[in-house]
């Protein structure tokens, strides 16, 4: 089953072009990475996708409920209500946490749960509970957002993500603004959401990474998906020049200890 | 038992000329007494005087704090609603309330008073009530500042945090009550202390359009006893109410000291 697909997405930012005609195909239980230089667009594209930037043409499709199409070449998107059901499918972490600074760690689990899938105090909370077990944080239920180090931050926005049993999930760079000590926790975590086949897109700068976790890379240039494949495909390629220069410029060590 | 009255005093003074040794003595007790008695007779006199003006301040004070509560209870949820407004993408929104804005607080608050009272007999041949005119030129003026305060601090709330609440599936109304607004009471707790303290003290300038607030009863009472004294002890009332103001910021500051923005 196609969890996520969209065709020929584009999206200008006051006349310059962040998204130039991006198609991808997600299915379920595919991991797929999301590569290229600065200013490629893999944010922007994350964004459309998330509902948090909208597009200037194209379709984008999510386990089967259009989220927008352009019957006309512009887009077209579907009614309030059928688009907040698409957003619960959806989940994002976001390179900066965003966590609720008013929230404590296990509050800021449970509020969506409780005021936007109505469910009980009790189940959210235990919900809660073991996704901060699964993220090693059980300890960390009553801390506050500025009690965290950068790394516990961003598991438990992983937590927050997960506890609404969204169908696919986006990764912003959610190691870009950590210690590069404290990624290889949050790599670590992505890595058995991928082995429990989770579907998701995850933009990364950490080329080991990405060849670990991934099913396919995708590799953005100027707005494009210019190159789509395996990991060893993308690793292995040897026709693009431009390929090659951006993972010739890639650090490839990896940051998981574990 | 003598009774302070001009025949006590006539009979202590006979009493004197007698001029006994004895009765000497008893004259001096006597006179003690009357002194005495001279004494409570003008601290009742002193205190009546101050009763009667003490009548009038104390009335003075809960028109004070009704004007001070009612200008909270109408000017905080417009000044949101003009906060909203000037945040607007829309021109024709943002531009009047800007410029509504713009004469609020670019004019005094006494002439605003003063134009809510009377322009609208002159124009529409409509009196309305000193009070209702009062509050509403506090109203309209506070929410123009509160609007100010509340759009520095929604503007202050990290876009993070709206995006976060978005791709989480809170409604723009749940993301707002939940997230955002909680977050801005905090932010904006010490301006706005300021502005609570001062509208305690500018309720004295509804003088002008005649209510009969504290500063107006203290102004007749200082008048009337051709005193200070009264002008002294409004002084005093409005610290220590704007210090009980202060006392309520302090106690809601560390209520929400538990969290750190971030
Ligand atoms: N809100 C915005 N307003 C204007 N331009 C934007 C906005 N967001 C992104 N852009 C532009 O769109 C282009 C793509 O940006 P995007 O953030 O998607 O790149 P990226 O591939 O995620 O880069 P990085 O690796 O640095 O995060 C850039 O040229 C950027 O300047
Ligand atoms: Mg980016």
């Amino acid at each position: 089953m196609v969890v996520l697909d969209a065709k020929n997405v584009t999206k200008t930012f006051d006349g310059a072009i962040a998204l130039d005609s991006v198609s991808l195909s997600v299915a379920e239980g595919e991991a797929v990475a999301i590569i290229g230089p600065s200013g490629s667009g893999k944010s922007t594209l994350l964004r459309c996708f998330a509902q948090l930037v909208s597009i200037d043409s194209g379709e984008i499709t999510i386990c089967s409920k259009p989220m927008v199409t352009s019957p006309s070449g512009k887009a077209v998107y579907s009614p309030k209500d059928q688009l907040h059901e698409i957003q619960l499918m959806t989940g994002m972490v976001f390179q900066s946490f965003n966590l609720f600074s008013h929230f404590s760690v296990l509050e800021n689990i449970t509020n969506a749960q409780i005021h936007v899938l109505k469910r009980s105090k009790a189940e959210a909370e235990h919900i809660a509970i073991s996704l901060l077990d699964k993220v090693s944080l059980a300890d960390k239920a009553n801390a506050y957002p500025f009690q965290l180090s950068g790394g516990q931050a961003q598991r438990v926005s992983i937590a927050r993500a997960l506890a609404l049993s969204p169908k696919v999930l986006f990764f912003d760079e959610p190691t870009s603004a950590l210690d590069p000590e404290l990624s290889g926790e949050i790599l670590r975590v992505i890595k058995d959401l991928a082995q429990e086949s989770r579907t998701m897109i995850v933009v990364t700068h950490e080329m080991a990474f990405a060849r670990e976790i991934s099913d396919r890379i995708v590799f953005m240039e100027e707005g494009r998906a210019a190159i789509e494949g395996t990991p060893a495909q993308i690793f292995e390629n040897t026709s693009s020049p431009r390929l090659r220069r951006f993972l010739e410029g890639m650090d490839f060590s990896s940051n998981d200890k574990s | 038992m003598f009774l302070p009255c001009a025949r006590n005093w006539r009979i202590t003074y006979a009493i004197l000329a007698t001029a006994e040794e004895k009765s000497i003595e008893l004259c001096y007790t006597t006179i003690q007494w009357q002194i005495a008695l001279l004494a409570q007779n003008i601290w009742r006199k002193t205190m009546q005087k101050y009763m009667s003006m003490a009548g009038p301040m104390i009335d003075g004070c809960g028109k004070l704090l009704a004007i001070f509560f009612l200008t909270l209870a109408f000017s905080l949820p417009l000044g949101l609603l003009v906060a909203f407004g000037r945040m607007s993408k829309h021109k024709i929104i943002s531009t009047p309330i800007r410029i509504y804005q713009l004469v609020m607080r670019g004019t005094p608050l006494i002439l605003q008073l003063m134009v809510v009272f009377y322009a609208p007999s002159f124009l529409f041949k409509i009196r309305p009530s000193r009070f209702t005119a009062c509050i509403t030129a506090f109203v309209i003026n506070y929410a123009a500042y509160f609007a100010e305060i509340l759009r520095a601090g929604i503007e202050g709330i990290p876009q993070g945090q709206h995006e976060a609440a978005k791709a989480l599936g809170y409604t723009t109304w749940q993301k707002y009550t939940l997230i955002i607004i909680p977050q801005v009471t905090k932010r904006v707790l010490p301006p706005m202390g300021n502005e609570f303290m001062t509208l305690l003290k500018d309720t004295a300038l509804s003088t002008t359009i005649g209510i009969a607030e504290l500063f107006r009863a203290t102004s007749n009472a200082a008048i009337r006893m051709v005193s200070v004294a009264p002008y002294l002890a409004a002084g005093l009332i409005y610290f220590a109410l704007n210090s009980i103001v202060e006392k309520a910021f302090q106690i809601a500051e560390n209520k929400l000291g538990y969290y750190k923005i971030l």
